[in-house]
């Protein structure tokens, strides 16, 4: 099996994990992986480290790596926040936040509003200068996850279908981590499951008010809500093509057809009333020209 | 055990409890429990196990166990992989192993002296460009005036 997967990958890249610096969401990232995209919060984050050489005044400096300050270099930040920690031998001004370690060269010094780190490795000659918390609380996998959820639940419609997805997103938490780590991806998926759900019974409702036939429409949005419960595990392509051919034929093939039929036999008349008017006509002009000319 | 014991004159054992204003003139190590204030010329270590629910002064002040309060060292403060310091850290050098923790507002390596200076310089410098702000709008709004007075 483990051939298998090694053939299938082609080679077996070295990955990191990585945890957002705006969320707390996990990532698993390859190790080359410079920047990437948070799948929890959809925004550019930074995985590469940072070595800073010289002056750098900004507002924040945010990478999941790790921040190295040279001896030279100075950062003048609102917020420095790191991943796998920070090795400082210059200077830095600025809030300081990371799970990881901090490391104080001798002639570094930090000043700023606070310092928070898993631990702090001061040498001698470093200065220090504001409020320090060490070891910082981490947040746990559990709190993340129902930041998670919220957001989704603030995402999903007021569906009475809806309880079955929030269930299914409360479930994980009671599991062990290294399952709630598997199934964080996933979660959004529901939210696009749910939204889907919606789509079918706005276009059956628009369709309602074009058609006089509530007992059709009323009967294809029962199919379609039936057909979207059962059809909750799948992808959202599948539910909207599953969905559609139920709802828009049927509505057509039931509504329309007795449309045509009657227009189609007024128009009928019409064109048979028309060409008999013309006929007649013809047959009136054709009568009276031979006898002109038998008159001639 | 036996050497670094000898190291101190003063050790306060892990039945001790104390309260009140505990100085000592050379090495001291607590054992047991203090509450109040503790100051000592040299050394004070508190021992793994123990607690101080006091502002502790010294010249180097060596946390294994749980401080509860304020510590103020001219020299060094040194906080071992089960130390824990709950409160303001004042000293000229600090050495924190892994395990150990702050809460609380560090000033290490900046003497008050310096301190002064910054808040000195500081305040100097936040008074000079005041009155320029202050002198830079009032020309501003006379042009103003003049020429809408002088266009009615």
């Amino acid at each position: 099996m483990a051939k298998n997967k090694l053939i299938g990958r082609n080679r077996p890249t070295a990955r990191r994990q990585v945890r957002c610096y705006f969320c707390g969401q996990m990532l698993d990232v390859s190790a080359k992986t410079l920047s990437t995209t948070c799948p929890g919060c959809h925004k550019a984050i930074k995985v590469e480290d940072v070595v800073i050489k010289s002056y750098l005044p900004v507002n924040d400096v945010q990478t999941c790596g790790l921040i190295t300050v040279t001896k030279r270099g100075r950062i003048a930040a609102k917020r420095v926040q790191s991943g796998d920690g920070v090795v400082c031998e210059g200077s830095i001004e600025g809030k300081v936040e990371t799970p990881g370690p901090v490391q104080l060269g001798p002639k570094s010094s930090w000043k700023g509003a606070s310092l928070t780190s898993k631990t702090l490795e001061v040498d001698d000659g470093a200065k220090l200068n504001g409020l320090v918390t060490v070891p910082c609380e981490e947040p746990e996998e559990s709190a993340i996850d129902e930041k998670h959820a919220k957001l989704v639940r603030r995402v999903e419609p007021p569906n009475p279908t809806a309880s079955l997805v929030k269930d299914d997103l409360e479930q994980p938490e009671s599991r062990p981590k290294s399952a709630q780590l598997t199934e964080t991806k996933p979660t959004p998926k529901p939210t696009v499951k749910s939204t889907a759900t919606s789509k079918p019974s706005a276009t059956v409702a628009k369709k309602k008010k074009t058609t006089s036939k509530k007992k059709v429409t009323k009967a294809a949005a029962v199919t379609a809500d039936s057909e979207a419960v059962t059809a909750r595990p799948a992808m959202k392509v599948i539910r909207t093509r599953a969905v559609r051919p139920a709802t828009e034929p049927t509505a057509k093939a039931t509504v329309n057809n007795p449309a045509p039929s009657a227009a189609a036999k007024k128009t009928a008349k019409k064109t048979a009333t028309k060409k008999k008017k013309t006929t007649k006509k013809t047959s009136a002009r054709s009568s009276k020209k031979p006898s002109k000319d038998t008159d001639a | 055990m036996a050497p670094s014991e000898q190291e101190f004159s003063t050790i306060i054992g892990p039945d001790a409890r104390v309260k009140g204003e505990v100085s000592f003139e050379s090495a001291a190590k607590v054992l047991g429990t203090l509450e109040g204030s503790v100051t000592g010329k040299g050394k004070v270590h508190v021992a793994n196990g123990s607690r101080c629910k006091a502002t502790v002064t010294a010249k180097e002040v060596a946390v294994e166990g749980h401080i509860e309060g304020n510590v103020e060292a001219s020299d060094r403060v040194e906080i071992m992989a089960n130390g824990k310091i709950t409160g303001d850290v004042v000293a000229a050098k600090m050495n924190m192993a892994e395990g150990a923790s702050i809460n609380g507002y560090c000033r290490i390596g900046v003497s008050t002296d310096d301190s002064s200076r910054s808040t000195s310089s500081r305040s100097a410098s936040t008074t000079e460009p005041k009155p320029e702000i202050e002198t830079r709008p009032t020309p501003t709004p006379t042009p103003t005036a003049t020429a809408s007075v002088s266009k009615k």
